[in-house]
């Protein structure tokens, strides 16, 4: 009840002082404002009547008293009549007694200025100019017509001395007076003192050359000396005026317009001005007051707004508080809850105590909980089980976490390396690279390979080093940014490669020695090989007849194992040259190839090939003849009877085909499939089957040489079965 | 033409044994004509030009040359003949082991006028003496450049 009482009045408070606001801002919006702007526009009307009323008076053209017209018009009254309107609603009588004298100043200023705009451009404007032309214009003209009628009688007289000289002083005297006038016509208009010069003015010059005439009146006719007299009259009345004149010009006041100007407009506009400044700064001053106050109030009204507020929310907690108690102890429970669970604390269910909303959120919580145990025990366990080394580090390089994996690699205890640089599993010379490098990645992170391109050692706390590969993966979590890195330890790996490549290196070294060994032997063997052979058969043509029947078939064995001994180091050479040597891959129609082979290969009566359905194909002919070849011959030659069936077929398995050669002989016993494939094996006595043994060794080695496989057979009990593959598309270039 | 059995065979080869051979086939096969050997290429170059108190061997002639030598093997053998305005118009066989291809593409690029394997010339170098008569007997040869001099 206190509250809401409190509330109300609360309330009340805040209206009023919003009403007093209003009003303040509704002042500032309808009278400080248009004040101002009415004494500005003033201001400016003032200085415009005045700008057009100068200009009407120098250059006397209509549009400037126009323009004087408009600034009061315009201007000046429209801005008085606002005045006056406003200054109803004035509240300081000193500004309401400030627009009288401003009304009265400006009164006069526009009678002052009426005035002037009517003399400005009248001849009155300027009585010097009106003396000249009324009073020395006459006089000057007199003068000058006496002085040349004088001239004209003495030009009708005799020339002689006399006349010339009296001509002489009648010019000059002429001259004399019209630059009198001149100069003095000249002041009038510009002013200038220069034209006021005795040199000019030839005033002192005339008078003596009138002296000069008068004091030798022999020589001048009757009518000259009249004519002299009225000079003598008149032309010192010409100095008289023309002095006058000059005394007008020269006072302050020889114009009007301007004078009146001066005397009268501008001190009362200057007046009016003052008046019209002090009101503008006035109003600016209660401007800033009426602000200052309207501001006050605005503080006021939100301080009495939040005091409003606060007493609201004490007033309900202290109600919501009793009702509160009842809700508050399960919800300060589950709160707790979700701290410690946050915190990875909680490891027990919370108990459920009502059937509510809250018993409902409560069992909600209990599952969530166990389902995050479970996942996170099971993301430990990875971690942990992994046998690559998982560190996680923070923002700034501080190892979190580290698995077991980690710890045994590294060769640390866990809280030796917790809360250490990570820097530290990397050599020491390498540690200052490493930070930039780890500065960069947390510019911008992103999961890729640590150090790509480059070989990466980690640093044991020995001190010792091992090769590693580092993933690197950003997370973010709720604690920050997090960087967990993947360690592989690759020492294995790198030394099982460089054993293989030291094996390929030893392989391709013996191969070429192989292969040179080879070359040799069939070249530097053969040579004596040769001799022995032509010497043996020498020996039995020159004295074979001489020799008794052993030595003779001795020397038979001789060069038939020579012969056999050359055959051997030709298909040495032979196989040495495979895959060394041979011809570019072409298009092989196999059927035309196996037919042309069959018909070549002296194949015995007894006996029959039977080709299947053979593709074309692309490969070297001379490895499908060599491979095809010795198969077929080697089905024939050991064979166990005269008569048999040698079966070539060939079956499509993709990428390629697989042949098979199989003959009906006795076959061969399964202990040796691997020994036939060997170099120099053969089964049999040598003496019983012409052959080097070197066929099944130069076959294995073409085929695989080529990219296939052979295989051997026993198929159904009988016979041989030479299966082997040849890849459908022999691209494979041979080194020669 | 000029009477086949005028040629005289030089024979540059370092193996005895082949020497031999080369020779009993010859004999063989009844060519009486005249046969020289030279065991290497500067022995058989004091025979073309008469140097080493040797007797100069004058035109029609063919020589037989073996590659692998000791001393001055064939090739070398070849350039210096070919560099030599005197001899540079001897006919020349290579009568080698080596069917090695390279061996055999710089003897022709040297300008010999055939190139025979040994194990190629056949049982008692038959092969060979049918080649050579029948070189003898069609080819034309050179006027011995000596003696225009």
């Amino acid at each position: 009840m206190v509250v809401a009482a409190i509330g109300v009045g609360m309330l009340l408070l805040t209206l009023i002082v919003s009403l007093v606001l209003r009003a303040h801002a509704l002042r500032l919006a309808n009278l400080r404002g248009p004040t101002a702007q009415a004494s500005t526009l003033a201001l400016q009307g003032v200085q415009r009547s005045l700008a057009g009323l100068r200009g009407w008076i120098t250059l006397g053209e209509n549009q400037f008293r126009q323009e004087r017209q408009a600034a009061w018009e315009d201007d000046l009254d429209p801005s008085l009549a606002k005045l006056s309107q406003l200054s109803a609603d004035w509240t300081r009588p000193e500004n309401t007694h400030r627009l009288a004298k401003l009304q009265a100043e400006l009164r006069k200023l526009r009678e002052a200025q009426w005035w002037i705009e009517d003399v400005a451009q009248t001849p009155g404007n300027e009585p010097a100019r009106v003396q000249l032309d009324q009073e020395v214009s006459p006089t000057y003209r007199e003068n000058s017509l006496a002085i040349s009628s004088m001239i004209e009688i003495e030009r009708t007289l005799t020339r002689d001395t006399q006349s010339t000289a009296v001509l002489g002083i009648l010019a000059e005297l002429h001259h004399c007076l019209d630059r009198s006038w001149f100069a003095l016509r000249e002041f009038v208009n510009t002013g200038s003192s220069i034209e006021l010069s005795e040199n000019q003015l030839k005033f002192d010059r005339s008078e003596t050359l009138l002296n000069k005439l008068a004091s030798q009146p022999s020589l001048l006719t009757v009518e000259q000396v009249e004519f002299l007299n009225l000079v003598q009259q008149q032309l010192p009345a010409f100095k008289t005026l023309a002095q006058e004149t000059v005394k007008i010009r020269q006072s302050k006041e020889f114009n009007v317009a301007n004078h009146l100007l001066r005397t009268e407009a501008v001190p009362t506009a200057g007046r009016a001005t003052e008046l019209l400044h002090t009101m503008s700064e006035n109003q600016e001053i209660l401007m800033e007051e009426d602000a200052e106050r309207v501001k006050q109030l605005s503080n006021m009204s939100i301080g009495i707004g939040v005091l409003l507020i606060g007493v609201m929310i004490l007033s309900a907690m202290k109600l919501s508080r009793s009702g509160a108690a009842r809700l508050a102890a399960p919800i300060d429970a589950l709160s707790q809850a979700t701290r410690e669970l946050s915190e990875r604390r909680l490891d027990h269910d919370i108990p459920v105590t009502s059937k509510d909303e809250l018993g409902v959120l409560t069992t909600s919580f209990n599952s969530m909980r166990r389902a995050l145990e479970m996942s996170e025990g099971n993301a430990s366990a990875i971690i942990e089980s992994t046998p690559a080394c998982i560190v996680m580090t923070d923002e700034a390089g501080r190892i979190l976490l580290a698995n077991s994996t980690a710890l045994q690699s590294f060769g640390y205890q866990t809280e030796q390396l917790i809360g250490q640089k990570v820097d530290i599993l990397v050599p020491e010379n390498s540690r200052g690279d490493h930070k930039h490098h780890r500065w960069d990645f947390a510019k911008n992170p992103s999961h890729r390979p640590m150090g790509a391109g480059r070989d990466l050692l980690a640093s044991r706390r020995d001190g010792s080093t091992f090769p590693v590969e580092v993933a690197l993966t950003p997370l973010e979590t709720p604690e920050g940014p997090r960087v967990l890195a993947t360690v592989i330890d690759i020492t294995f790996h790198m030394e099982s490669e460089r054993r293989l490549r030291e094996q390929a290196a030893d392989l391709t070294r013996s191969n070429e020695e192989l292969n040179q060994f080879a070359y040799v032997a069939s070249h530097d063997l053969k040579s004596p090989l040769r001799a022995i052979k032509n010497l043996a058969q020498w020996v039995a043509e020159d004295s074979g007849d001489a020799l008794p029947e052993d030595s003779r078939s001795d020397l038979t064995l001789l060069q038939e194992r020579v012969t056999r001994m050359e055959l051997l180091l030709d298909s040495l050479l032979d196989y040495s040259r495979v895959g060394r040597k041979e011809d570019n891959p072409e298009a092989v129609n196999l059927r035309k190839l196996l037919d042309d082979l069959a018909a070549t290969l002296d194949v015995p009566p007894g006996f029959k090939i039977e080709i299947g359905e053979m593709p074309t194909l692309r490969a070297p002919r001379g490895a499908l003849l060599r491979v095809f070849g010795n198969l077929i011959s080697n089905g024939i030659k050991h064979h166990d009877r005269e008569e048999g069936t040698i079966l070539i077929s060939c079956h499509d398995e993709g990428t390629d085909y697989r042949f098979t050669v199989q003959d009906d002989g006795p076959g061969i016993p399964p202990e040796f499939h691997e020994r036939i494939f060997e170099m120099f094996q053969t089964l049999r006595p040598r003496d019983e089957v012409e052959g080097t043994g070197m066929g099944l060794s130069m076959v294995k080695k073409t085929i695989e040489v080529h990219g296939g496989r052979i295989t051997l057979t026993t198929p159904s009990g009988k016979g041989t079965a030479f299966s082997f593959t040849w890849p459908a598309n022999s691209q494979r270039k041979f080194v020669t | 033409m000029k009477d086949p059995s005028t040629i005289t065979f030089l024979l540059v080869e370092d193996d005895e044994i082949d020497a031999r051979a080369v020779k009993r086939c010859f004999q063989k096969n009844s060519i009486s004509n005249p046969f020289i050997h030279a065991p290497d290429g500067i022995d058989a170059l004091e025979h073309l030009r008469g140097e080493n108190g040797k007797e100069r061997l004058a035109s029609p002639y063919i020589i037989l040359l073996d590659l692998n030598m000791r001393r001055m093997n064939g090739f070398e053998f070849l350039e210096a003949v070919r560099i030599d305005p005197k001899l540079n118009s001897s006919p020349v066989f290579v009568l080698t082991t080596s069917n090695d291809d390279r061996d055999v593409v710089r003897a022709y690029e040297s300008g010999v006028s055939g190139y025979i394997l040994k194990s190629e010339a056949g049982k008692d170098f038959l092969n060979l003496v049918k080649l050579l008569e029948q070189f003898v007997l069609t080819v034309h040869f050179p006027p011995d450049a000596r003696r225009t001099n």
